[in-house]
């Protein structure tokens, strides 16, 4: 399985901070996307936009957001960027099962409070972002991590990644419209479930404290897969650019404006 | 949604029923203990042995202050049965229904646009009143969506665990017929959440049953 990140930092060696979104038709779609995210960020800037751009980065579980959007901050060079996940405001494992919750990952399993004050932060344009993380072996929240931008060099970009980032779910409203712009990581299904329950092996494998194999099989079929029709699959025509992956994960075009993958 | 979408003439495919069980979790549930799991596990139990199991999808939510959607919507037999939650304060019900109202139609207008034969079920327990702020704060788009999921044919369940179900009921828009007073009694609750899975069973068994003849009976 080729991992997007790969793909994502081979185009990133070949992307140089002053290519633009007229490049020839040869750029392979992650050049292209970090082209277009540059080009957002300095139209923002060049808009007045006095905090940083915020881009949600959607996708299946298993198909390579995370991965992804560290090598579209390390592609970008130049633009400050920063990556946030919403694994990282999820519910200690308590706190989780207190309201129902046997697994994370679904809406509902993450600290809304958390998310909404780092939107304050982050939408207020603060000079600085404490940063959530979460340790998924122990399943408790370690302490923040605060990013400091100075006003001489402020955040150009955030990218939020989540599988549902962009839904209207029950408590992410906030997170809804607080994005300027959506990227749509498109995958089969059956290819993202793979690739989910093929990560979850190697952590297992690893050592890591992880689910059994049919443990993630069922709560793919019952906690996430379910939600995919609902709040995954519409964002898709929303969204506004799709990079389309391959069974291989392999990046196979990119969609600006009005995503047709072929 | 505004068009009359009851009838769906030309539907094909094997007839769906999307059902929802909304259950309050607010403090004032405590009281109950583990009823209100037991209510909602043997509503899903009865659903899963009913005639019309293989047509019906189900989906779970909970509201304190906040909505939490703990069956995502799903073949009822694929199920397993729900863990202990614990309550919250804060009783967010108009703003719950109004959520899971917009959701269902979305869904059942999808499914028709592709020439499915769905129907879909609601049925909301609570003992307490909206306490939203500000107050009232959810109304418009409770009663736009109770309008569409009407229009649609839904089946909507009013269940008030000691308080009137026919004020509950109008006070939700749902029609008061199909509305339940439940004194708040655990055994109540049971036999209350087994009245509630009859009447889906019911409704899904009915559905299912017209939308075959109306196959058979369609030419060609």
């Amino acid at each position: 399985v080729t991992n997007p990140a790969n793909e994502a930092t081979a185009a990133a060696k070949e992307s140089a901070p002053s290519q633009t979104p007229t490049d020839g038709p040869a750029a392979d779609p992650v050049s292209q996307l970090v082209t277009w995210l540059r080009q957002e960020v300095v139209e923002a800037r060049a808009a007045g936009l006095r905090r940083p751009l915020v881009v949600g980065l959607v996708g299946l579980p298993g198909s390579g957001k995370s991965t992804l959007a560290a090598a579209l901050c390390a592609a970008l060079g130049d633009v400050r960027a920063l990556t946030v996940s919403l694994d990282d405001f999820y519910l200690e494992a308590p706190a989780r099962r207190a309201r129902g919750f046997v697994h994370r990952g679904p809406p509902g399993t993450h600290d809304l409070a958390l998310l909404d004050a780092f939107l304050t932060q982050l939408t207020g344009g603060a000079a600085t972002l404490d940063v959530p993380q979460f340790d998924r072996d122990s399943e408790l929240r370690q302490p923040a991590q605060p990013r400091t931008y100075p006003a001489a060099a402020p955040l150009d970009l955030c990218l939020i990644e989540g599988w549902f980032v962009g839904a209207a779910a029950p408590g992410y409203e906030r997170l809804a419209s607080a994005l300027d712009r959506l990227i749509f990581l498109e995958m089969a299904e059956e290819s993202a479930r793979g690739a989910r329950l093929g990560r979850e092996a190697s952590r297992r494998a690893a050592g890591h404290k992880v689910m059994s194999a049919e443990t993630v099989a069922e709560f793919w079929a019952q906690a996430l897969a379910p939600h995919f029709a609902t709040w995954v699959k519409p964002l898709r025509s929303r969204a506004d650019v799709v990079l389309c992956l391959d069974a291989e994960h392999r990046p196979t075009a990119l969609q600006i404006g009005k995503p047709r993958c072929p | 949604v505004s068009a009359k979408r009851k009838p769906q003439a030309g539907a094909t495919g094997s007839p769906k029923v999307f059902t929802t069980l909304v259950m309050d979790r607010s403090h004032s549930m405590t009281r109950f203990g583990g009823v209100p799991l037991r209510a909602i596990n043997s509503y899903l139990e009865r659903l899963k042995d009913s005639e019309a199991s293989s047509a019906i999808e189900v989906s779970v939510v909970v509201f304190d202050h906040a909505t939490d959607i703990l069956v995502p919507m799903q073949p009822v037999h694929r199920v397993a049965p729900l863990g202990p939650y614990a309550h919250g304060k804060g009783t967010r019900l108009h703003g719950t229904v109004a959520d899971v109202l917009e959701r269902m139609v979305l869904r059942v207008v999808e499914a028709q646009a592709t020439g499915l034969a769905v129907a879909a079920s609601v049925a909301v327990f609570t003992d307490g009143e909206d306490t939203s702020l500000p107050k009232d704060k959810h109304l418009a788009r409770l009663r736009r969506s109770v309008i569409e999921a009407e229009d649609l044919g839904f089946q909507l369940l009013a269940i008030g665990i000691g308080l009137d179900g026919a004020a509950l009921a109008q006070q939700l828009w749902f029609p008061v017929q199909l509305a339940q007073t439940v004194d708040p009694d655990g055994l109540e609750i049971l036999k209350a959440a087994a009245d509630v899975s009859q009447m889906v069973e019911d409704f899904s068994a009915h559905f299912t049953h017209d939308r075959l003849l109306k196959v058979r009976d369609e030419p060609g």
